[in-house]
């Protein structure tokens, strides 16, 4: 006969269930670990491209900004871009996650938010009358899903303004989709394409009663400008309605393609507008400090041919002209200075004055056979 | 006897599964440092590279900058030139101001060299890194539009636009 087994005893048991329990906590543990790992290397690749994505976004914006008159179509990731600027320092950065800004040295006029996995970018000299610096106008392309500007009225800028605003297919160098633009009579025409913002831009006098449809989007969303001849008024929705804040001479010469008229149009807001146009202000003070002392050299240089031979005339002409152009440009530094913060009063239309004297003189000091100043 | 056989059994298996989680342990410290010296390695290749395209960026800047470029009345800027004037004025006062023009030019030392007809070197910024770990250099050559000539009014030159940007 076979003994019998003792039957398992208490202690096997506990310790075969807590074998169990261990082996949970063990896997648990080992399981969260490497879960927590995931989820930081997911976090860290996501910075990553963020801030790549940054670093090439202002490489590209610093390439167009130099190429004068020149249209660029960027593609970048699904990302919301957020454009800041104060006292004159502009910035842009993601507005998710916190990467620290980026601080362009051109001005760029562009909605404060754009959401679009597209933009096109556009870039004027601005000229006063040399060449300041260049203007660098951004916003969703077309058919991005990102902002929709309805143009209303007639005026002769309309035909300019769909020339360069709308879709072009060059024979040669690449396609530009351009802005996401629709002409209209009426602002009653205004169809709602689901975007999620919408500028109205007046060429005969703004209208205040928009279609019922924008009632749909946030105020902050629904901007408007209105163009008169070399004016601009930038307006904002209130209580349904659109209104003008304060009216704004432009210092502009531009007889075509305005770069301060283009600015106007993708800067979404005054204060926007202002505190970029600071920063071309203040280039504006420096670039005329360079000049001035070109001015000296070559007024000095003929002074001193004069002095030499009398009898040309035209040495002394080319000195005049210039100790003229010596003076104008010593008051439009001034008023430069003077004309920064608003762009309205008198120190800004004198600005104005003196910058197509200049352009005059210039004229003039060519048509003597002078050494031009620009 | 059976009871005690069983004990030394459970202790052993036990002495395995120990034994089998450290060595886990041991390879997953191991895969941990490979992966942190990995990182580590990236990280400095794109340092390096975005170095080097805020170098270029800069440089860009330099060879566009409306403070240099020649004009032509109405017309067009052209490229690649340089105003003599404009230099000869700059290189007096030493250069564009460092306080006004930190953000575009950082920590670097932009200069022309005039290589004909003679040699003159104008500085137009200048601001080296004290402690620098590397510099990128950049060449351009460029002509030097003289608006008072010799003699017969305006001439050209020419030259090489010198960039170079520190870390």
């Amino acid at each position: 006969m076979m003994p019998l087994r003792p039957f398992p005893s208490k202690k096997a048991q506990v310790e075969v269930q807590f074998n169990w329990i261990y082996v949970l906590i063990a896997g648990a543990v080992i399981l969260a670990f490497f879960g927590s790992l995931v989820i930081f290397i997911k976090g860290q690749a996501e910075d990553r491209r963020a801030v790549e994505t940054l670093n090439a976004l202002n490489s590209i914006f610093v390439g167009a900004g130099i190429s004068e008159k020149t249209k660029n179509f960027i593609e970048t990731p699904e990302v919301e871009l957020v454009f800041a600027c104060q006292d004159g320092i502009s910035s842009f950065n993601l507005k998710q996650g916190e990467f620290p800004p980026k601080n362009p040295a051109a001005p760029i006029f562009s909605p404060a938010e754009i959401k679009s996995k597209q933009l096109a970018a556009w870039s004027l000299p601005y000229k006063f009358p040399f060449k300041i610096m260049d203007i660098l106008m951004l916003s969703s392309a077309k058919d991005a899903g990102g902002i929709k500007y309805y143009i209303v009225g007639e005026s002769p800028l309309k035909e300019e303004l769909k020339k360069n605003l709308e879709v072009q297919t060059p024979l040669s160098g690449e396609f530009w989709p351009g802005f996401d633009v629709s002409f209209l009579s009426d602002v009653s025409e205004a169809v709602d394409e689901n975007n999620y913002a919408v500028r109205f831009i007046f060429l005969a006098g703004p209208s205040f009663s928009l279609p019922v449809w924008i009632s749909s989007l946030p105020s902050e969303k629904v901007t408007g400008l209105s163009i008169a001849n070399k004016e601009i008024s930038f307006l904002s929705l209130k209580n349904n309605q659109l209104t003008a804040n304060s009216v704004i001479p432009l210092p502009s010469i531009a007889e075509e393609n305005d770069p301060l008229i283009y600015a106007a149009i993708f800067a979404d807001s005054e204060e926007a507008y202002l505190c970029q146009m600071q920063k071309v202000f203040n280039k504006m003070s420096k670039i005329i400090l360079i000049y001035e002392s070109k001015t000296t050299a070559l007024k000095d240089f003929y002074q001193k041919k004069s002095a030499i031979n009398p009898l040309d005339n035209n040495y002394q002409i080319c000195g005049n002209l210039l100790i003229k152009i010596t003076e104008g440009l010593a008051v439009m530094k001034s008023n430069a200075n003077s004309c920064v913060n608003k762009l309205s009063g008198s120190a800004c239309q004198t600005l104005l004055e003196n910058a197509l004297a200049v352009k005059e003189d210039n004229t003039n000091l060519m048509q003597q056979s002078c050494a031009q100043l620009y | 006897m059976e009871h005690f056989k069983l004990n030394k059994k459970a202790q052993v298996h036990m002495t395995e599964t120990i034994a089998v989680m450290f060595i886990f342990f041991i390879l997953l410290s191991l895969g941990i440092i490979f992966y942190a010296k990995y990182s580590q390695g990236q990280a400095r290749i794109a340092e390096y590279k975005q170095f080097g395209q805020k170098a270029m960026d800069m440089t860009l800047q330099a060879v566009f900058l409306p403070e240099l470029i020649c004009t032509n009345a109405e017309a067009e800027t052209g490229s690649n030139c340089i105003d003599l004037q404009k230099l000869q004025y700059l290189n007096s006062v030493k250069g564009l101001s460092v306080e006004e023009y930190f953000s575009l030019f950082s920590y670097s030392y932009i200069w022309v060299e005039q290589l004909s007809p003679n040699e003159i070197e104008y500085t137009i910024y200048n601001n080296t890194k004290p402690e620098y770990h590397e510099v990128i250099p950049s060449f351009f050559v460029v002509t030097l539009k003289d608006y008072l000539g010799t003699g017969s009014g305006l001439s050209y030159r020419y030259g090489v636009l010198h960039v170079e940007v520190y870390r």
